[in-house]
């Protein structure tokens, strides 16, 4: 299944970023990559991806800031966003649901596969 | 003598009291000082005031007229010093500084001696002797004021500047110069000025009031309340009067009668005061434990936020490690990275298993921080019990298949009512329960069975024919670290952790767990107990 949708992978750990670039590309998704949130602000100006996989713990802007300023925007609002991120706290999963993710995945409880069948189902790919 | 002079000559004793006690309380504080020379210079004025009533003569009406007119004076410019020097002077109020305070007094000293200038002439009138205003009094009245008010200005600025004790004690200050001035102004100043010399005696009066405040401001760092000063002056006041009675008494069974009232009320006045006090020190008591135990609430507050985001963070920094490898290891055996011989494969599987266990482990630390601070949340929902457990036998079965064990699972006869849990944290349980099962079954069966009990429980038994337990054994099965008799023989998965975090989450369910077991090597039958809400 060749999809030729964007993925905007907003993530700082360079080895995270590698195996879930390399996961999505295989599926045929284009994947961009953003270390930081103004970064990632940047990039979705460039060009408007599919879908938004977002760290919270990231250098400068939260993922939570980065989700509401998303949410905020009328541009940008109806982009999904899972939140990917090692943090697993309740009160993190609340405030995700809550500024608007549409998914709040723990990534040490998933594997790569498993979170490219997500993002499919979302996306209907 | 008439009963108001009785009462000036008690108030000039109570107010020589009350000047020791200062005195005594600490002789070197400026502002004790200060405070006594004020209070000797309301003493003799009141004297002044007391004899003046009394006096027989002219000469003796003119000495205690000036008397008390220069006591008056002092009075103001005394006054002033203490209102710079409290509660401590500053350094830049210097002797010399404090002296020129009191440099108005000398040409008042001196009006007042001089015939015409301030007392123009003296008259006995029905109520007593008065005297006839020189010119120059209006201008005394007038430095009074000014000092008066001067000194009160310095006090309010200072209790706008203060806070806790001297904030305080500069409230109980100033209610009581507000109290007395506005009686000494009115029937000392007004009212003398006016030629009405009858209620010369108000002030004396007033200014014990003031001098018992400030008094009072002074010895108690610890200010109590306004409560016991109210029953200290009401108590006085009562006492003063009674006492004043006796002298004027008719007859002698009269005194006797009134000598006795004056007693009576001087032991439950004192005792009144005793028990106030006390409540006020209780009081007093407790406001220092309840701020004592705010601050350590607030401590211990500080620490376990500063726990939980350790405990948050850590396992956030073991995570991202952690899933490196899960992510990497399994798209190796998926094959994103080519094809893997079947020796590799095999290791790697290994590899995958392990990191599972860790990351088992750091979700267990996690619950477990979270129970043991009374911090675990649950999403309570409507679960459809038998179809969790049936998906949960569905995921293990080919676990069990690996090891050549028969999972069964049989259903509930009708369907089971929902119940409310929170899904998640109940299919670890389930999982958990099966999990073990399976890991401490060599060889056999793993039999599940769910079923409604007594109409308002459900009841799910993981039955199965492994290592099985010692009666003794089962009492630790759910505590902390506890492994299976033989699991460190078979099987080196657990974290110790599991059925103790299991039963937390049961019991926060308001249901239970039960183990049973026939013996060693009989196999073992742990039965899940939930109600039933209708």
């Amino acid at each position: 299944m060749i999809s030729s949708k964007t993925i905007l992978l907003i993530e700082d750990e360079p080895i995270h970023i590698e195996m879930y670039q390399a996961k999505f590309e295989e599926a045929g998704y284009q994947v961009m990559e953003a270390r930081e949130g103004a970064e990632a602000f940047d990039k979705i100006r460039a060009q408007k991806p599919d879908l938004i996989i977002l760290d919270i713990l990231l250098p400068g802007l939260s993922g939570f800031a980065v989700l509401e300023r998303l949410k905020a925007n009328p541009e940008t609002k109806e982009i999904p966003v899972i939140i990917l991120s090692n943090l697993s706290d309740k009160e993190d999963q609340e405030r995700g649901k809550r500024l608007g993710a549409i998914r709040y995945l723990v990534k040490a409880d998933w594997t790569p596969q498993q979170i490219l069948d997500k993002v499919r189902e979302i996306l209907k790919d | 003598m008439d009963i108001q002079n009785i009462l000036l000559f008690v108030v000039a004793l109570l107010d020589l009291v009350l000047l020791i006690f200062i005195l005594a309380n600490d002789f070197r504080s400026a502002a004790n000082r200060a405070y006594a020379l004020f209070v000797f210079w309301v003493i003799l004025w009141t004297l002044g005031i007391a004899f003046f009533r009394l006096a027989r003569d002219f000469r003796e009406l003119l000495f205690w007229n000036q008397e008390f007119i220069i006591a008056a004076s002092f009075i103001a410019s005394s006054f002033l010093h203490f209102a710079f020097v409290f509660p401590r002077p500053s350094t830049k109020f210097t002797w010399w500084k404090a002296l020129t305070l009191h440099l108005p007094n000398l040409p008042i000293i001196f009006a007042t001696l001089t015939p015409g200038v301030l007392i123009a002439g003296l008259r006995i009138q029905p109520w007593g002797p008065e005297s006839i205003l020189g010119i120059g009094y209006p201008l005394f009245g007038l430095y009074f004021a000014l000092y008066t008010g001067w000194a009160f200005l310095i006090l309010l600025f200072k209790h706008k500047r203060a806070d806790g004790i001297l904030r305080r004690q500069l409230t109980y200050i100033l209610i009581g110069l507000v109290i007395s001035i506005t009686f000494g102004v009115i029937f000392n100043l007004i009212f003398i000025l006016g030629g009405n010399y009858r209620f010369i005696w108000v002030g004396p009066y007033a200014s014990f009031i003031m001098l018992s405040f400030i008094g009072f401001a002074i010895l108690k760092h610890h200010l109590f309340n306004i409560k016991v000063i109210a029953t200290e002056i009401l108590t006085a006041s009562i006492l003063i009067i009674l006492f004043g009675q006796i002298f004027v008494a008719k007859t002698t069974n009269e005194r006797l009668l009134r000598t006795f009232l004056f007693g009576l009320t001087a032991i439950f006045g004192y005792l009144l005061i005793r028990s106030v006090l006390a409540e006020v020190r209780q009081r007093e008591e407790l406001q220092k434990l309840t701020l004592a135990l705010e601050t350590a609430n607030e401590d211990l507050q500080r620490l376990d936020k500063a726990r939980r985001e350790f405990v948050s963070i850590a396992s956030h920094q073991l995570r991202t490690p952690l899933s490196a490898i899960k992510g990497f290891v399994s798209m190796i055996l998926e094959g994103s990275f080519g094809k893997v011989a079947a020796k590799t494969r095999d290791a790697l599987g290994k590899v995958y298993q392990s990191n599972e266990r860790l990351v088992k482990l750091v979700n267990d630390l996690l619950d477990l921080s979270r129970i043991e601070a009374g911090r675990m949340q649950y999403e309570f929902q409507v679960v459809k019990f038998d179809e969790m457990v049936d998906s949960v036998v569905d995921e293990l079965k080919i676990k069990a298949n690996e090891k050549k064990l028969r999972l069964t699972y049989t259903g509930p006869s009708e369907p089971l009512p929902p119940l409310s849990a929170d899904p998640t944290k109940l299919r670890q349980v389930v999982m958990n329960l099966i999990d073990n099962a399976i890991k401490y079954t060599p060889e056999g069966s793993v039999t599940v069975t769910l079923k409604k009990r007594s109409g308002d429980e459900a009841r799910l038994e993981v039955a199965d024919t492994g290592v099985g337990l010692e009666p003794e054994e089962k009492e630790h099965l759910f505590h902390m670290f506890h492994r299976g008799p033989g699991g460190h023989m078979f099987h080196t998965e657990g974290t110790g952790l599991g059925l103790y975090i299991a039963k937390k989450i049961i019991e926060d369910h308001k249901g239970r767990i039960e183990v049973s077991s026939p013996g060693k090597g009989k196999g073992s039958r742990f039965s899940l107990i939930l109600p039933i809400q209708q």
